[in-house]
């Protein structure tokens, strides 16, 4: 007689999906009147850089005595 | 002993957006636009308010693979009836044939929500809709 065993069962795995959406916002001659960029999900690499280029003009303003009352 | 550990790999990833793409008329390529702020939750199978919105019922869009790993829709909704604020967006795989609930074999892919976009009669937006593919 066999003494073996048998195993059964699953392997549950996992996997995801990240969305973005952009919208280009045109008017009734298909121009376009506004790119809202991203409106839905991460922002791009280019917008994180775009902020965080500008908190640096803006931290750099503040200690070069351009905003505040001093 | 090594724990035990499972993935989809990369090759795999691809293969399901590469699916998406084969299901080619019922891929959800169709977009359907809305006016609820209400949140988005993973048992949603339609839009949460329509009103105002009985355009066409769905435009159909335009998908491609623009990475390995990302399936993107691309679909311009036009306001045709009336002025409106709109606030969610959801894919479909089939062009729908009223305003009514999906039936059968009509399904929602994604429903999303996002900041109010004011828009006139003659207005239209173009959307873009990338899905990434992760392996977790």
């Amino acid at each position: 007689m066999d003494k073996g065993y048998e195993v059964a069962g699953s392997i549950v795995g996992k996997m995801g999906t990240g969305t973005t959406i952009r919208a280009r916002v045109l008017d009734e001659n298909g121009d376009l009147l506004e790119d809202l960029g991203v409106i839905v999900g991460k922002r791009t690499k280019t917008q994180g850089n775009r902020t965080r280029a500008a908190l640096a003009r803006l931290a750099k303003n503040y200690r070069g005595g351009k905003h505040g009352s001093g | 002993m090594a724990a035990d550990d499972v993935l989809v790999v990369n090759t795999g990833r691809e293969l399901t957006v590469d699916a998406l793409l084969a299901l080619a008329a019922t891929a959800p390529i169709y977009l359907q636009w809305g006016v609820s702020s209400q949140a988005v939750a993973a048992a949603d199978v339609d839009l949460i308010d329509k009103t105002g919105c009985n355009e066409t019922p769905r435009a159909t869009g335009v998908d491609s693979k623009v990475s390995n790993y990302t399936y993107r829709v691309v679909g311009t909704l036009t306001k045709t009836v009336a002025a409106a604020i709109i606030r969610e967006l959801g894919t479909f795989n089939d062009a729908g044939s009223d305003l009514g609930p999906p039936v059968d074999g009509d399904t929602m892919f994604l429903r999303a929500m996002f900041d109010a976009i004011s828009l006139n009669v003659g207005n239209a937006i173009e959307f873009t809709v990338d899905t990434l593919v992760t392996a977790t």
